[in-house]
């Protein structure tokens, strides 16, 4: 066996930041995000013995995050809250403290991300923001490699158009 | 050569093969209007790519270390748990001169961030599993400076008010210098570990830290996740060496690159 129950949970703090990074970038804030991973990491321990140990712990969770994301968008839906485009031109410094141009153009490029239809959401989140290849981003998402690229290149062509690149 | 979307599309993200690869860059190199969309596909990775990272510079929050450390697992792998030794045995300590180190710093700090006595020298590594991958902290950064500059024990008093200290300075398995350290800002303390990269101080974790305990020796010790979870992190880079204060002054003064 070539993980232990001590090593795994010392992994899964390894993991712990990129794991913050993907579910904030899914779920386009970092309160909801910190909800998620912390699903994700509940259902992880919890279903640990699905885990095959030759496979990747972290794309193993991402697929967990995704999945419970998913889900928690169709109770989302069935409350009818979802993300406004208007919000996109609505980001001058929410906590009140002056911004930089650069900082301005990664919040503008959080809020266009949040705009994008959930599953070009999710391969933007797991190529562009993780740098997961195409090939274990199709895995991952259970979809064929051509569904991966043609969802990943209508989502950028949105995000320059949205950001005016 | 007809270039679809897609296939632009993967070239910039460097999933082609290295046959189309030349004759795709061929092609590019006669066209300003394929360039511009080249540019345009450059620009949305980059931007991706980072707009998220500021989580990645914040302490990891409690409940997401309280669910690991916390949620039982389920069969199987759990049940081998017993019959395997933990990551960070208490008192394991193999060179004299740094358990020296390590207990001057837990006193002369008083606030609990002791770190050789737990440190393992077995193989932990696991060089198949992914890294924790937290941020590049660059020259503007407080923390940059603080870690640059500080010698261990020694507070960096932030413009904000906040205190940064470095507790201890260590080589790495694959060579980089790497320093622990403690930040405390409005009230809260976190702890950390940062390796010295050719540009910058990369991050591998920050934690927030629970309150320490005073032990029964009369010094006060880092208890909880947060420090067995950074105990965790630093066996995996770990070489074996700690540096003592007069090597650590002339790292200081060589920027810490080699």
């Amino acid at each position: 066996m070539p993980f232990d129950g001590d090593e795994i949970r010392a992994e899964i703090v390894a993991i712990l930041p990129r794991l913050r990074r993907f579910a904030n970038a899914l779920t386009g804030s970092i309160d909801d995000g910190d909800d998620l991973a912390q699903a994700t990491i509940e259902r992880a321990l919890q279903r640990i013995s699905q885990w095959r140990p030759e496979s990747r712990l972290d794309s193993w969770m991402f697929r967990i995050a995704q999945n419970l994301w998913l889900d928690q968008l169709r109770a989302q839906k069935r409350r009818g809250t979802m993300v406004s485009m208007d919000e996109l031109h609505d980001i001058s410094g929410s906590d009140g403290r002056s911004v930089t141009e650069s900082e301005l153009m990664l919040r503008r490029t959080q809020q266009a991300i949040s705009c994008l239809p959930e599953e070009q959401r999710a391969v933007v989140a797991l190529v562009l923001v993780e740098g997961v290849s195409y090939g274990e981003a199709a895995g991952l998402l259970e979809t064929p490699i051509g569904t991966v690229m043609s969802r990943l290149s209508r989502a950028r062509k949105a995000l320059t158009a949205m950001l005016e690149l | 050569m007809v270039i679809t979307d897609e296939k632009l599309m993967a070239f910039v993200d460097g999933e082609l093969s290295q046959d189309i690869l030349q004759s795709m860059q061929q092609t590019i190199a006669q066209s300003t209007e394929l360039q511009a969309r080249v540019e345009q596909l450059r620009l949305t990775r980059d931007l991706a790519a980072s707009a998220f990272d500021s989580v990645l510079q914040q302490p990891v929050p409690q409940r997401l270390l309280d669910a690991v450390y916390n949620t039982p697992m389920g069969d199987q792998l759990a049940s081998t748990k017993a019959s395997v030794v933990s990551l960070v045995p208490a008192n394991k300590v193999t060179s004299q001169s740094y358990l020296g180190y390590a207990l001057a710093a837990s006193i002369t700090l008083g606030i609990g961030v002791i770190i050789g006595m737990q440190l393992q020298f077995g193989d932990v590594a696991k060089p198949t599993v992914a890294q924790a991958d937290a941020g590049l902290i660059q020259a503007s950064n407080p923390l940059f400076t603080a870690l640059q500059q500080t010698p261990s024990l020694q507070a960096y008093q932030t413009e904000e008010g906040g205190a940064i200290t470095p507790t201890i300075s260590f080589s790495a398995q694959d060579g980089r210098y790497c320093r622990e350290f403690e930040v405390m800002a409005g009230g809260k303390v976190s702890i950390g570990v940062a390796c010295r990269e050719a540009s910058a101080w990369r991050v591998e974790v920050l934690l927030a830290a629970e309150q320490s305990t005073v032990s029964q020796q009369g010094y006060q010790t880092a208890s909880g996740y947060s420090q067995q979870a950074l105990d965790a992190v630093v066996d995996r880079l770990w070489s074996g060496e700690a540096y003592d204060a007069e090597h650590e002054q002339r790292l200081i003064e060589q920027g810490w690159l080699h």
